[in-house]
């Protein structure tokens, strides 16, 4: 029996090969777009997933109001509060502090390798257990100058065949000229891991180096702890989170403590009023959900077509009811025949996925292999096929198996009210669904392309970052930049003390004459010379730059605009300012210029003629002649800094950088917006070809009886254009609501105007009508013999 | 007694008229029965033989096949009646179209749950029977009309029924063919198989051993 329904659903398959063509594109589409989903959701989910303790390891944020009621969230803690957890807190179990270090060079024969490691306490090792296939991390405990490298560090630095060597005992030279001893050889970290790292060196000798940081005031590390086992994360969160408010001696702090599992650390990466809200999770959710609705819309295609098709069946289904078979027989026919094309449209989605593999990873910055496909994850796809077909099929299947044998042996009976209804009531679905689409990714396209146009207060176009090296802001910077101004391409230079697009070195120390000592107001900080504004090109909008020739102006700053709103200056020239070591006035005011990211307002800050603190240098190079810049730059820093790599970044690739999840959204949803748009027209058409087909006959009489051709096209697609234009009607507010939710996260954002929702609409009608114009002209120029003559 | 109806009523409400489709049916058939029901367009033959065939529901009266009383059974019961004792022969041949003569042949044994080995034997039989085993492989449409027919009759005679309704079973055939085809039912008759065929030519209701007349779907009695 079984063998008969293959039997029958082949034939027929190969009898209506363009319907079922289209049946199964459509599957292949909708499954292809889920797959790739589903791989990159995984992929994502993956991410600090490796540890094995699962949440007792947490990573320590700090938690800082400011005025308003706010807080700011850090990633960043004291040193010392390592001490006092391990000392006075019994729900730590192990502390581990992890500097932020930019990348490291290694001496090497000829030249350098570059290389990403931190400084770190030994206990990093403890709490991730990242195993070691040489020596260990015990003797980080007991020497600072030591350091353990990975496989991969080790296969630079010693060679391929480093494994044959006994390199434990071996020095290492930074370009610094400092020498480690390596003790150890870990096993490469996780690909999904957060923290990544080539090789460590104890924290101690940090703090060696930097005696500053045993302050409580410089919130500077990483700080990861380990839970005794049996602690929730809330408990321990609500013993801890007093620890730095307890125990910091000097002075009285507000600052909470409060810990994030590790392994939400990449999803959850927001913080709002100090406590998670959201991150990377939000565009897990919006593309598993886009998975979901692709494919719902290739499960209703399959349904309207299959129920269009009904009258074909009818027949049959008349016949075999008439010899003997029951409902229930029917129906697994029926179902078998939705589970097949299903399948095939599996297949054929598995093709498209191994070619489209490599261009998506290219787009989502993966490394999705075909190691993917496990047997477990091939047993999920196929019983997830059966299930979708099964869903698609069991609407047609009841409603096929339900229809009379009487009506359907003549024929009759299928043109039903409410099944017309059902169809039309899924093909509005439809278009809802693909309306949201177009409609988002319009909206998502104009918010990423605001944010990549926008004038963020200067030009970060030809601006370079470079490293400092050895030269000495206070002395020998002044021979450099002499000497680079003279080179062709340099326009300008000046020196900063952190990157431009991301300051992150922020105070509430700043007093004024009128401060309000109650409200705590954080400014950001840039440390710089007179050439700042010219480099940069930011404006002022009042009062002087800075004055190289005046020694005073060490001491005097530049507020911007809204810094001068949170001091409540009306006149802000010449009034009293200072903070840290200085004391004196505001001499300038620029414009508010958008310093981070442009999903938070405009920070008040502040510009310190300040060159002992500086450490980098922006330099603004002429379009066009780029390349030349960076050779004198290069061939400049080998002058100054013989011996040391040169590293330089462009500011716009930064600024790129930024907004990499955007740009990726952006990409996503664009090319899964033209797929759900591709399923839909697929629906159309066929629907469209079904209900022309239908109607041949009263075309045909109304042709003989004088119709010209124009008026049977308006009479056809008028019933579909309505359908559209409801769907649309229904689609905008729904789309709106999504899409000003997303809109939230920007500080800085497009307004939703009507013409977005438009133009979108717009297209959808503008492709529906030119399927439906091509079925029914195709119907409409049929010679009316041939209709007529079929009854 | 093979069947029993009595006071059989089938209608349909038309803008607020009843419109009688049956009106007061009372029919009995015996077995080895062969009956013709005549009469003019419209007159309830093919809803009569719906009836009778358990396709079609009736409003109000008794029907009972083999000692049971239909009106009161289930679908799943109801099918089961038909698909033991009941064979259908229609006009337009009603075959699938995907399937092969063989297979068409086949079907009503499937769903009877024949096991393999029995359903080969049973359709080579038919075959054999009416000559077709050269064309066991042929879909529908590589047959003429009469040769459908015969296919038809092949599968509704395959399962083994008692009765076979068959819907004007000459209506779409030239008159050679439909000559034939009335041969073939005049000799399953004279098997022991009962038959009811619904027809508008004399010549064919000469076939049977009674004629219901019936006009505006009530029996006309001479």
């Amino acid at each position: 029996m079984i063998r008969n329904y293959f039997k029958i659903a082949f034939r027929l398959f190969k009898k209506e090969k363009r319907t079922t063509l289209t049946n199964i594109m459509g599957m292949a589409l909708g499954i292809t777009c889920s797959i790739l989903i589903y791989l990159w959701v995984q992929d994502e989910l993956q991410y600090n997933d490796f540890v094995k303790n699962g949440d007792s390891v947490c990573y320590v944020m700090t938690n800082h109001p400011i005025t308003g009621g706010d807080i700011k969230t850090w990633a960043t803690t004291p040193q010392p509060l390592k001490a006092v957890l391990e000392e006075k807190y019994p729900v730590v179990d192990k502390v581990a502090l992890l500097s932020w270090e930019p990348p490291t060079n290694f001496k090497i024969e000829n030249g350098f390798l570059q290389q990403n490691g931190n400084y770190a306490s030994p206990e990093i090792f403890d709490i991730f257990q990242f195993p070691f296939v040489r020596g260990g991390h015990e003797e980080l405990y007991n020497k600072t100058k030591t350091i353990v490298v990975s496989e991969r560090f080790a296969s630079y630095y010693f060679g391929e065949n480093w494994n044959a060597k006994n390199i434990i005992g071996e020095f290492i030279t930074t370009d610094n000229e400092d020498s480690y001893e390596v003790v150890g050889v870990f096993k490469n970290l996780p690909v999904h891991s957060t923290l990544q790292f080539d090789f460590i060196i104890p924290f101690a000798e940090k703090l060696n180096k930097n005696p500053w940081l045993n302050h409580w005031g410089n919130f500077q590390n990483q700080m990861y702890v380990q839970l005794v086992d049996g602690i929730s994360v809330e408990e321990a969160n609500n013993r801890i989170k007093n620890a730095i408010i307890d125990n910091r001696p000097d002075e009285a702090t507000t600052e909470e403590l409060f810990l994030q599992p590790f392994s939400e650390t990449y999803l959850y990466s927001n913080f709002e009023g100090g406590k998670v809200a959201g991150g990377r999770i939000e565009y897990v959710r919006i593309l598993s959900v886009a998975a979901i609705l692709i494919l719902l819309l290739a499960s209703i295609n399959f349904m309207n077509l299959s129920t269009a098709r009904a009258a074909k069946r009818s027949k049959e289904t008349g016949v075999r009811k008439t010899l003997g078979a029951l409902k229930a027989n029917l129906r697994v026919q029926f179902l078998i025949e939705s589970v097949l094309i299903t399948g095939f449209g599996f297949i054929m989605a598995m093709g498209i996925v191994s070619v489209l593999l490599p261009e998506f990873n290219a787009l989502t910055g993966k490394d999705i292999g075909l190691a993917f496909f496990t047997p477990k994850f091939i047993m999920m796809l196929v019983a997830f096929i059966v299930l979708l077909g099964l869903a698609s099929g069991i609407y047609p299947a009841f409603y096929l198996s339900a229809l009379k044998p009487t009506r359907s042996l003549t024929g009759g009976g299928v043109h039903n009210k409410n099944e017309a209804f059902f169809r039309k009531a899924l093909m509005v679905f439809q278009f809802i669904i693909t309306m949201v689409m177009i409609i988002g990714a319009t909206s998502v396209y104009k918010q990423v392309s605001y944010i990549q146009n926008k004038n963020i207060g200067f030009d970060r176009e030809n601006l370079v970052e470079v490293s400092m090296g050895d030269i000495n802001p206070t002395g020998n910077y002044q021979a450099y930049r002499k000497e680079l101004l003279e080179k062709p391409g340099i326009l300008g230079v000046t020196p900063i003390n952190q990157n431009i697009l991301d300051i992150g070195n922020s105070t509430s120390d700043p007093e004024w004459d009128e401060k309000d000592f109650n409200e705590i107001t954080s400014f950001t900080i840039m440390c710089t010379d007179p050439d700042f504004l010219s480099t940069t090109g930011i404006r002022l909008k009042e009062g002087r730059n800075f004055n190289r020739a005046m020694a005073i102006d060490t001491a005097n700053f530049i507020i911007n605009t809204a810094a001068q709103k949170v001091m409540q200056m009306k006149d802000p020239i010449g009034k009293r300012l200072g903070f840290w070591d200085r004391e004196g006035k505001i001499i300038g005011v620029i414009e508010n210029v958008h310093i981070n990211s442009l999903h938070v307002p405009i920070e008040p800050f502040i510009i310190r003629y300040d060159l002992p603190m500086t450490s980098k240098l922006l330099v603004r190079v002429e379009a066009n002649k780029t390349t030349q810049a960076i050779a004198s730059l290069k061939a400049l820093h080998d002058k100054f800094n013989p011996g040391k790599t040169f590293n330089y970044n462009f500011i716009s690739d930064m600024y790129k950088g930024q907004y990499k999840s955007e740009l990726l959204i952006k990409d996503m949803v664009f090319y899964f917006t033209i797929i759900a748009i591709l399923i839909s027209c697929l629906g159309l058409l066929s629907l469209v070809t079904y209900t022309t087909n239908q109607r041949a006959k009263e075309i045909s009489i109304r042709k003989v009886l004088g119709a010209s051709i124009t008026t049977i096209l308006r009479l056809l697609s008028k019933e579909f254009l309505v359908l559209i234009i409801l769907s649309m009607v229904i689609a905008v507010p729904i789309a709106y609501y999504f899409i000003w939710g997303w809109l939230q996260n920007f500080a800085y954002r497009i307004t939703l105007s009507w013409v977005l929702f438009v133009i979108s609409g717009a297209v959808t009608i503008a492709i529906a009508i030119f399927i439906i114009g091509m079925q029914v002209l195709k119907a409409a120029n049929a010679n009316p013999i041939k209709s007529l003559k079929t009854e | 007694m093979l069947l029993q109806i009595k006071d059989l009523f089938k209608w349909v409400n038309s803008g607020g008229n009843r419109v009688f489709l049956l009106n007061d049916i009372d029919l009995t058939v015996s077995k080895g029965d062969f009956i013709s029901i005549m009469g003019p367009s419209g007159s309830g033959k093919t809803t009569l033989l719906n009836v009778i065939g358990m396709l079609d529901d009736f409003n109000e009266g008794e029907y009972t096949f083999l000692d049971k009383s239909v009106h009161t059974l289930k679908e799943k019961h109801r099918a089961n009646l038909y698909k033991e004792y009941i064979g259908f022969v229609f006009q337009s041949y009603h075959l699938i179209d995907e399937l092969t003569v063989y297979e068409n042949i086949e079907t009503p044994l499937l769903y009877k749950k024949h096991s393999r080995s029995e359903r080969k034997a049973l359709v080579a039989d038919m075959l054999d029977r009416f000559n077709m085993v050269g064309k066991k492989d042929l879909l529908p449409s590589q047959l003429s009309g009469g040769q459908q027919q015969l296919v038809g009759i092949a599968r509704a005679l395959v399962a083994n029924p008692k009765l076979i309704l068959a819907d004007e079973p000459t209506g779409n055939l030239n008159s050679k063919q439909g000559t034939e085809i009335m041969e073939v039912f005049k000799t399953l008759n004279e098997e022991g198989v009962t038959i009811i065929q619904v027809t508008h030519s004399e010549k064919n209701a000469a076939y049977g051993s009674r004629i219901i007349n019936l006009l505006d779907g009530r029996i006309i009695y001479n």
